[in-house]
């Protein structure tokens, strides 16, 4: 028999509403020390004793770092690279979805295998041969290497696959009756019946291509073509000083809160869509 | 191109570095996987219904280190923990009147500080997949454990986190094969120092293709890191399927 005795309960409940909020501080506040070291200065971050809020709301960390480094363009070419990455990939994988899903043609389980075992394929074993391939191609540090291995998408191809054989075969086939070409079928009947899926794989891509470090480290070499991503460990490690106490902590503040700031707006704004994207997705980068 | 037979493999085994970029990695992986799906468990349990508005802002709140970018995140660790007595870690300790670490200029403390990084970064995506999984449990379950006045305690314990096998295999397994692999975080927190303190296997394959320019060595390397992440795939299908028939 169990002992249900409310007082206890109530204090049951009270631990876990205080174990829950530690919880909530441990996960949220480096956040918050991110956001108010950006508006601090780098003296008043490293001296003791230490401020909780800046002694004075500051923006020189963003002017100084907007001399040093072209956040500007960065920001711009971050957006380009994602962007390009979301629409190409939407567009290729989504007819390569739909063919594995409705069409019938030779090897067609084959192809469709090796297309979903490069999701085993760890990106630091693919960027060797990717390297000297774009080498051999005279593309090196330019952002159309950064972007032309991700253009499409085996994980995309995967999951609209996956939401296409839902679509029942009849209405298709009463659409080839009625005489619609196959490119008619997928534009005006496939695309508007799967457009949740579309947005599930826009969010996953989108996000894949702006946190997107290695490739870009390796393929863009002048600072007019960096992304975000790598002007991120240029801000840190400039001048190739490893010392950790070397670091410009204000800027790698304000840097980092550049960098997040698009993806926490989105997420503050679609949380719901945004969670079911990721989880939907796994950890397959 | 000129073949070199198997001296590239050769190399390998009798590289010192390579066995020890192989040990900091099981270390760093298999801890942060630990810590990282027991606290995820614990904490989809607590947050599971939704008791309070404070459950729902846990939930909210507990992914959004997840969202932010890698490179980002991880700079933001640097804030936390860089090495001078007036960062927020060392001044919080020294409230409990222990003294000022370097953390990850540290070699003793720059792993478990990651590992700590990678908990606080990844914890939040676990803990969704537990509450989806817990979500998807039948009520049926749970109403005949009332009927027998089973306590909240051992309901938990003997349905709750059986019925969640399958649902701790795919978090075990992913978080494993993304633990395996992860680059960008590691780079921008310590470059896999300080000297080798925190060179895992995708810092050391990077370091010999890119900075001394042994491709074929590294791609050896990467051959190697190819068949840790395949055998664990190979596992969590087998699992998958085993799951399925049970």
């Amino acid at each position: 028999m169990v002992n249900r005795n409310p007082s206890k309960e109530k204090i049951v409940d009270l631990s876990i509403e205080l174990l829950i909020l530690i919880v909530v501080i441990f996960s949220i506040s480096p956040i918050l020390i991110l956001i108010l070291d950006s508006f601090k200065s780098y003296s008043e971050i490293i001296t003791i004793p230490p401020t909780i809020l800046p002694r004075k709301w500051s923006l020189s960390n963003f002017i100084e770092m907007a001399e040093r480094v072209d956040v500007v363009t960065m920001t711009a070419n971050s957006f380009i690279v994602s962007g390009s990455i979301t629409i190409s990939t939407l567009f290729l994988a989504t007819l390569a979805g739909y063919a594995f899903a409705k069409f019938e043609f030779t090897g067609k389980d084959k192809i469709f295998m090796l297309t979903i075992s490069k999701l085993m394929i760890p990106t630091i074993v693919l960027v060797i041969p990717w390297t000297s391939m774009m080498t051999r191609a005279g593309l090196l540090d330019s952002l159309l290497a950064a972007v032309l291995p991700y253009l499409s998408g085996a994980w995309t191809i995967f999951f609209m696959r996956q939401y296409i054989l839902q679509l029942p075969d009849d209405l298709l086939d009463s659409a080839r009756i009625d005489g619609a070409g196959e490119l008619r079928i997928f534009f005006s009947i496939v695309l508007p019946l799967i457009r949740p899926a579309l947005a599930t794989a826009a969010i996953v891509n989108f996000l894949w291509g702006w946190n997107e470090f290695l490739w870009p480290l390796l393929v863009l070499n002048s600072k007019q073509n960096f992304v975000l991503s790598i002007g991120l460990a240029y801000v840190k490690y400039s001048g190739g000083v490893m010392t950790e106490a070397s670091v410009n902590y204000a800027m790698l503040a304000a840097f980092s809160l550049i960098y997040s700031l698009p993806v926490l707006l989105v997420y503050l704004l679609l949380a719901r869509q945004f969670v079911e994207s990721i989880v939907l997705s796994g950890l397959q980068r | 191109m000129r073949f070199v037979g198997m001296q590239n493999y050769l190399a390998i085994l009798a590289d010192d570095l390579f066995r020890k970029s192989l040990l900091i990695t099981i270390v760093f992986v298999f801890s942060s996987v630990v810590i990282n799906v027991a606290l995820a468990l614990g904490i989809a349990l607590l947050t599971e219904k939704p008791r309070s508005k404070l459950a729902n802002l846990c939930r909210f709140m507990i992914f959004v280190p997840y969202v932010v970018p890698d490179a980002a995140s991880a700079g933001i660790w640097n804030l936390i923990f860089f090495p001078l007595p007036s960062s927020p870690m060392n001044v919080l300790l020294a409230q409990f009147g222990i003294g000022s670490q370097a953390w990850l200029g540290d070699s003793n403390l720059a792993l478990p500080t990651i590992v700590l990084y990678y908990v606080w970064k990844n914890v939040g995506f676990s803990t969704l997949v537990y509450v989806a999984g817990i979500k998807a449990i039948p009520r049926a379950f749970y109403e005949a454990a009332e009927i027998d006045a089973a306590s909240r305690s051992s309901i938990v314990r003997h349905i709750t986190i059986p019925l969640l096998k399958p649902i701790t295999l795919f978090v075990v397994v992913t978080s494993l094969i993304a633990g395996w692999q992860s680059f960008t975080d590691i780079y921008i927190l310590t470059r896999g120092g300080p000297g080798t303190a925190t060179t895992t296997l995708p810092i050391y394959i990077h370091h010999t293709a890119f900075s001394e320019g042994v491709a074929g060595r590294a791609a050896v390397l990467a051959l190697i890191l190819f068949a840790i992440t395949l055998t664990l795939t190979v596992i969590q299908i087998r699992g998958m399927k085993g799951e399925r028939r049970g």
